[in-house]
């Protein structure tokens, strides 16, 4: 251990480096500053946000919408950077044991991210709560209130909510399965034309299916116990090691993202696809990218909504900018922008009865295009994320028991 | 005014030289230190050496390598076949021989993402070629393509590497060529030897000396290479690349320190490739 000493000190000091040198600045109380001061010492301030920069859609509604109206009534300088997850939490440590300042202001996280932040206590709070705009989140929600059954205790501000959902063509499949135990009888009739990728997504249909044959969400709630993982996990794993020869490729290959699973599905090689956002196959078959026929489809079983959040790291040079910027995301304005399935489609954390009449007015007559899936059977469908440890065995173990299976 | 003694004035320029040519090493070095602190368990506050053993020792990291480490071995011997074709079969002045050369160098400038998406685009089994085939009544139906991509064989893969590295290669390999003194090719003949036994014999040993540093630095590139094994490569084995960015991109504790780990065992097979053409007594 001693030997190490040397090399430790140089791996830090040079992360200090790169940090600029200097000690994380004093967090300033941002639970108990008036808002005025806030909105008054973010002026002319510069926010860094690092976000995930993965959907043009996304992209174009932060840098072309919210950045100028930032810009035009707060006098903030918004810049976004490419970063989420686990790229979030190593930079993060790493900062914060070179005790150097941080690089980002504002942070794009949800779930396992959140989980290992507050654990390593690498974030800001509690200021959450106090955002004026917080008053109209839909508090009544456990998928808002909770981050993967973790409370938020005011370390993360919601800004979007979505739900899973398979995608499904209307033409190539008029009847889908629509329970878990009939789409495994669909995949075992249709060779070859089922799979699911190996990202995000792939991880929440396999959530899905341990929920299903796990008797329901409510066996996985309460954090994370060992007996109840080892207790379900082979059911899961069976159930998909006995599917897996009728998989896409005889499942020896998973499409790596959403994205070449979207194609996969878009050119006809499988005939369903997937997304985390049930609102995505609207957004895409208006962009092309999926036939007009391509529909949302949610399974009988349930299937798991979950909801972004936006946290200030402990070490962030600009936390009261952050704060403005977390308040205007989740301003209805902003919640309604994106709603708009030309933009983004991402669901609301607000809940409509606590909106002014007006604002309330214009959530409800939001243009709902063919083939959106009604708000009704969304909420009866929905079912919450679990302790994020579930998330992280069913990727660790999929990739040892099915992808790296011979 | 003195004049510096002139043994004095050589010994500055060659510390200079080693000033510029550490420019280069420090951040590799830097980075090679940053790599074993993290595989050895630094981010997780307790480094010890036989972490890095135990982490490198893991089965499917090495499955990963030796799959990565063939699949560049081919490509390149592929890309290298063909440039050494392309130079010894165009090396003429004629205009056909310049426009032969030419066309074989624009792989070169293409980067390898847009090389990884066009080959999905051609070589998927719902792709170009497999449409054109089905079209065509060669095959019944796309579907029935031959698997390119993703497949354990890594055909995909080898064909998009070789086809990218072919134009780098060739322009080494034509620039060699133009370079090889005409005298030596026409003293052989002089002497009796066939045409073909000069090829043989006296062009492609010149011009293999002077190719081979780009065939280990091609060798080098297409081993580490991310965008292309992502797009086609398999899941099992994963390309040693994709390994490591995905162990990287893994919020689990102690995925960051494997992910050093496996770049560490990367950057020893790519050291390993410069030390075997490095090798003394090589000539």
């Amino acid at each position: 251990m001693r030997s190490s000493r040397p090399l430790h000190a140089l791996v830090i000091a040079l992360v200090a480096a790169c940090g600029g040198g200097d000690r994380a600045a004093d967090t300033p109380e941002l639970a108990t500053m008036a808002w005025d001061d806030v909105v008054a010492q973010a002026r002319g301030t510069t926010v860094t946000w690092r976000m995930w920069r993965g959907d043009p859609s996304v992209n174009a509604f932060v840098d072309g919408w919210v950045a100028p109206r930032l810009a035009e009534r707060y006098g903030i300088t918004l810049r976004t950077v490419e970063g989420q997850g686990p790229d979030i939490v190593n930079q993060l440590r790493l900062e914060a044991q070179a005790s150097a300042r941080g690089q980002a202001d504002l942070v794009w996280i949800n779930g396992e991210t959140f989980a290992a932040l507050r654990r390593d206590t690498l974030l800001a709070g509690p200021w959450a709560h106090r955002l004026p705009n917080a008053r109209y989140v839909d508090s009544s929600s456990a998928t808002v209130i909770r981050d993967f059954e973790r409370p938020l205790e005011g370390y993360e501000s919601p800004w979007g909510r979505v739900q899973f959902a398979l995608i499904y063509d209307t033409l190539r499949t008029p009847t889908p399965p629509r329970t878990v135990a009939a789409l495994a009888e669909w995949i075992r009739a249709h060779p070859g034309r089922f799979t699911h990728d190996q990202g995000f997504a792939g991880a929440t249909f396999h959530k899905i299916v341990l929920y299903a044959l796990g008797g329901g969400v409510a066996t996985f709630q309460g954090g994370f116990r060992e007996a109840t993982w080892a207790a379900h996990a082979d059911t899961l794993f069976e159930w998909l090691a006995a599917l897996r020869p009728m998989f896409w490729r005889q499942g020896e290959a998973f499409p790596p993202s959403v994205a070449d699973l979207h194609r996969l599905f878009a050119n006809g090689e499988v005939d369903f696809s997937m997304s985390n956002n049930q609102h995505e196959v609207v957004t895409k078959v208006r962009q092309g990218i999926l036939p007009a026929s391509a529909r949302a489809l949610l399974l009988e079983d349930g299937t798991i909504a979950n909801t972004h959040y936006v946290g200030i790291p402990a070490n962030a040079p600009n936390p009261l900018g952050a704060m403005v910027v977390a308040d205007f995301l989740l301003s209805p304005e902003a919640q309604l922008e994106k709603r708009r399935p030309e933009v983004w489609a991402d669901g609301t954390v607000l809940a409509r009865d606590r909106l002014p009449p007006d604002w309330a007015m214009r959530f409800a007559t939001l243009d709902t295009a063919a083939g959106a899936l009604p708000d009704s059977m969304l909420a009866r469908l929905a079912r919450p994320e679990v302790a994020a440890e579930y998330h992280d065995r069913i990727v660790a173990e999929w990739r040892r028991r099915i992808r790296a299976a011979p | 005014m003195a004049t510096p003694h002139p043994r004095r004035a050589v010994k500055q320029t060659s510390r200079w030289t080693l000033l510029i040519a550490a420019i280069p090493a420090v951040p590799a070095l830097a980075g090679l230190a940053w790599s074993v602190w993290a595989a050895g368990g630094g981010l997780e506050g307790a480094f010890a050496g036989r972490t890095i053993l135990a982490r490198v020792a893991e089965p499917l990291l090495w499955r990963s390598a030796a799959w990565s480490l063939t699949i560049a071995l081919v490509a390149t011997a592929l890309a290298t076949g063909l440039a050494i074709a392309i130079a010894l079969g165009y090396r003429g002045a004629a205009s056909h021989d310049r426009v032969a050369r030419s066309l074989a160098a624009l792989p070169l400038p293409v980067p390898p993402l847009v090389v990884g998406l066009g080959a999905v685009l051609l070589l998927s089994q719902s792709g170009v070629l497999a449409r054109v085939a089905a079209a065509f009544g060669w095959i019944a139906a796309p579907v029935e393509m031959p698997i390119l991509l993703h497949d354990a064989r890594g055909l995909g893969l080898i064909a998009a590497l070789a086809w990218k590295e072919v134009g780098f290669l060739s322009l080494v390999a034509c620039s060699i060529v133009a370079q090889l003194d005409p005298e030596l090719a026409a003293s052989a003949r002089t002497l009796g030897m066939p045409s073909r036994a000069v090829t043989r014999r006296v062009v492609l040993p010149l011009l293999w000396r002077g190719l081979a540093p780009s065939v280990v630095a091609v060798l080098v590139f297409v081993l580490g290479n991310y965008e292309l094994a992502a797009l086609l490569g398999p899941a099992d084995p994963l390309p040693l690349a994709v390994s490591i960015a995905e162990r990287s991109r893994d919020a689990a504790p102690g995925a960051l320190g494997e992910a050093h780990a496996a770049a560490l065992l990367a950057t020893l097979l790519a050291l390993l490739a410069v030390v075997v053409h490095e090798r003394p007594g090589r000539r």
